[in-house]
């Protein structure tokens, strides 16, 4: 029998006659698994959320009624259903200015509650011939354009077990689905003009008059711009603001500034409480062990005396201690998974900021790093009790107080 | 050559600023087949003399010098095996390991060390002898205080090692026993094996082929 | 303590936790104009499988017969199944991953019917090695 598969039954054995301490060290050793997992892919999850925003950004501008600022920056970062319009002079003088490289407009509105099951969506009528923010990120999945009254989804957007979505009594084939862009656009559900016409006079029958009775064509929610490098945003601003009044702009860069501060201070709460965690979890462990060698000093001096080295208890301490962490470790990142992946899009609606999971692969790592600090941990507080208990005499010799 | 000698062996301690000299500068040579009694009240430095004997204890002066090498010379790693193997040391008290049962017990010398199992005949013997033979299986804690000492001098005895040291192994254990007890160290020293053995109890005595007495620390020989 | 009582125990508390869940700790969507959705049947049928889960479990508990423990265990296994089907496909909740039925009842049920399945199978199964040593 090796030296190294006698200790470990040794350790076992010495864990499983004492049932009560050593699940308290193991759950000492699931917390601090569990909350290193958590945490770390929580962190990742969010980081993950505004690169993805930034990158799914396509314009540098977005014009919008003057009142409607706040609705239009939910409508991006949270997807909660807005309506708001303006009139549609906006859009041809934004897209004459110069250092405007392209310019789309898109009209904003909102399904039911009331169809059972599915939540209100943000409902967006783009224009095809002119768009540069949505078609990039339409997955392969598409099947037709939207020119035939189909609609593109977002990526939480879920249709009827039929593949189709349903407003105001009328069900829609679903085109393709937007790849996820952590932003609200997630959440909406884009159309063609004509097919909004056709949804808007099904709600005017259902009693939801969006527009007043004129010619909806005119009516538009917001003008998206993409700015020439060159150009000064700040410029083109105010020169859209001379030709058109009673508009807002909210600028991209200044909008995912606003949402990194946002992160920012929910990332703090998160190494906060990690690091409470991982302390409470390590400061644990090395009590729970002290107190145990310290109790078992006894154990210590008859294994010295039966001739087992020095090294050799702490060899046994040692299996003791990277037995229990990495069982503790194992079953936090077990209670980790059951946490982060099935509760992911309840994790999301909470935190209110952008929120992507990373690769499965990256999950994974984040997995082994817990069970592997939970290991350290263990083996740590196991080896330093042993130690302090090497250097004290009174180990050796088993009457106390000789 | 003895095999185990002590030379101007001297332990102090510290208490309260105070110096406190428990071994007094003990001359002590042991043979093969010496059946050894020391007596002393307590606290007269029995259990640190016997700590000392088996290197669990390093002396403040003198040496211990065991099959013709000191210990200070001689590191941890070896003293271990030698404690493994050729010393076995049955202290005072309990000194079961709970994790383990009876028989794992007695056996625990052997699956850490590289000396070779002894048979199952031999452990039933020593097992017989000691009346431990229906408790192998259970653990200490369901062991009474006495058939826990035998389960501690079944583990000594089993292989025959070249030194037993007990310190005061009866003591717990009725009249019949003890004398059972001492019959068992008596056989084995005539077999060869050096035996030290700490007592109270002065009707065992005259199972010894020498008694020392031990007193503040000093060393002296009665018989 | 025996290992037994222990995981009828176990299978109590998880059936509570299965009437807690749709009702307290993940509380399925508030009905909408008036109307029911399918997460509040889901809710109510999760509460009686629930109960019915801790009766079980405190039965085995109880219940000084092994035979009668083991067949318990498979009762609650048999819940447990049903704990995770009504929300899923006996019944369903609402369609939409931000409605707090479809993100936090829905995964929450299915773990908790899993614990359900596991603890009583290893009720059922230990007693059928145990019969086969004997």
């Amino acid at each position: 029998m090796s030296a190294f598969n006698e200790s470990f039954r040794f350790g076992i054995r010495n864990i499983r006659k004492r049932p009560y301490r050593s699940f308290c060290l193991v759950l000492a050793a699931v917390i601090g698994s569990y909350a290193l997992f958590v945490g770390l892919a929580l962190k990742a999850s969010l980081n993950n959320g505004i690169g993805r925003m930034q990158e799914r950004m396509g314009a540098d501008l977005m014009i919008v009624p003057e009142s409607s600022e706040i609705e239009a920056r939910n409508i991006l970062l949270t997807g909660e259903p807005e309506f708001f319009y303006m009139d549609v002079a906006v859009a041809t003088a934004a897209a004459e200015i110069e250092g405007v490289e392209c310019a789309t407009s898109q009209f904003y509105f909102t399904s039911l509650s009331s169809d059972c099951c599915s939540t209100r969506v943000q409902l967006i009528a783009f224009d095809p011939d002119t768009d540069f923010v949505i078609g990039p990120w339409i997955d392969e999945r598409v099947t037709s354009d939207v020119s035939n009254g189909s609609v593109i989804i977002g990526s939480e957007v879920t249709p009827l077990s039929n593949g189709k979505v349903k407003f105001y009594g009328n069900e829609y084939s679903v085109a393709g689905k937007l790849g996820e862009t952590a932003t609200g656009l997630d959440h909406s559900v884009f159309m063609s003009r004509d097919t909004m016409h056709g949804i808007l006079n099904d709600a005017k029958d259902k009693g939801y008059q969006f527009l007043n009775p004129e010619d909806d064509g005119a009516w538009v929610s917001t003008v998206l711009l993409r700015v020439s490098d060159d150009a000064d945003i700040t410029a083109v601003e105010k020169e859209i603001y001379n030709r058109a009044g009673g508009i807002r702009f909210i600028e991209t860069d200044k909008l995912i500034s606003d949402v990194a501060v946002k992160l920012g201070s929910v990332e703090n709460i998160i190494n906060v409480t990690l690091t409470v965690l991982l302390v409470f979890s390590f400061l644990t462990m090395i009590l729970f062990f002290s107190v145990i060698f310290h109790e078992r000093k006894k154990e210590f001096a008859v294994l010295r005396i039966l001739g087992t080295s020095s090294r050799r208890i702490c060899f046994f301490s040692l299996t003791e201690g990277i037995t229990i962490g990495a069982a503790g470790g194992i079953i936090g990142l077990v209670l980790g998974i059951l946490t982060v992946f099935p509760f992911n899009h309840y994790i999301e609606n909470s935190l209110d900021v952008p929120y992507l999971m990373p690769s499965v692969a990256a999950v994974i790592l984040y997995g082994m790093i817990g069970v592997l600090v939970t290991t350290l941990f263990g083996s740590l507080s196991s080896f330093l009790s042993t130690l302090s208990l090497a250097h004290a005499e009174t180990y050796y010799t088993m009457r106390t107080g000789e | 050559m003895a095999f185990l000698e002590a030379q101007k062996l001297v332990k102090e301690y510290n208490r309260r600023g105070k110096t406190f000299r428990a071994v007094d500068d003990i001359d002590f040579t042991i043979e093969p087949g010496d059946f050894v009694m020391i007596e002393g009240e307590s606290g007269s430095g029995k259990t640190t003399f016997l700590n000392l004997l088996t290197g669990l204890t390093d002396p403040t002066s003198g040496a211990v010098i065991i099959d013709g090498r000191s210990l200070k010379e001689t590191g941890d790693k070896e003293i271990s095996k030698i404690r493994n193997q050729k010393i076995k040391y049955i202290p005072q008290g309990e000194s079961l390991l709970s994790a383990l049962t009876v028989r794992e017990n007695i056996l625990f010398p052997f699956t850490i060390g590289g000396l070779e199992r002894p048979s199952e005949e031999r452990l039933l013997e020593v097992s017989d002898k000691l009346g431990i033979t229906d408790l192998l299986d259970e653990y200490p804690s369901d062991l009474s205080g006495g058939e826990m000492r035998r389960a501690t001098i079944a583990r000594a005895v089993i292989n025959k090692p070249s030194l037993i040291i007990a310190d005061e192994p009866t003591g717990s254990l009725d009249s019949a026993n003890t004398f059972k007890v001492m019959e068992i160290f008596r056989d084995i020293a005539s077999e060869g094996t050096a035996v030290i053995v700490v007592t109270h109890q002065k009707e065992t005595l005259g199972y010894a082929t020498r008694v020392l007495e031990m007193d503040q620390g000093s060393l002296k020989e009665v018989v | 303590m025996n290992k037994t009582k222990i995981t009828g125990i176990v299978i109590a508390v998880l059936g509570l936790l299965t009437a807690l869940i749709p009702t307290v700790i993940f509380k399925v969507c508030e009905a909408m104009d008036g109307k029911f959705m399918k997460c509040h049947w889901t809710s109510q049928t999760e509460v009686a499988v629930g109960i019915a889960t801790i009766v079980l479990g405190l039965l085995i508990v109880v219940s000084k017969e092994k035979a009668a423990q083991a067949a318990y265990a498979v009762a609650s296994a048999i819940n447990g199944v049903l704990v995770i089907l009504i929300p899923t496909v006996v019944i369903g909740v609402c369609g939409s991953h931000d409605m707090p039925c479809h993100s936090g009842t829905q995964p929450a049920l299915i773990i908790a019917g899993s614990l359900i399945i596991v603890t009583a199978l290893i009720n059922a199964v230990s007693y059928v090695i145990s019969k086969k040593k004997a």
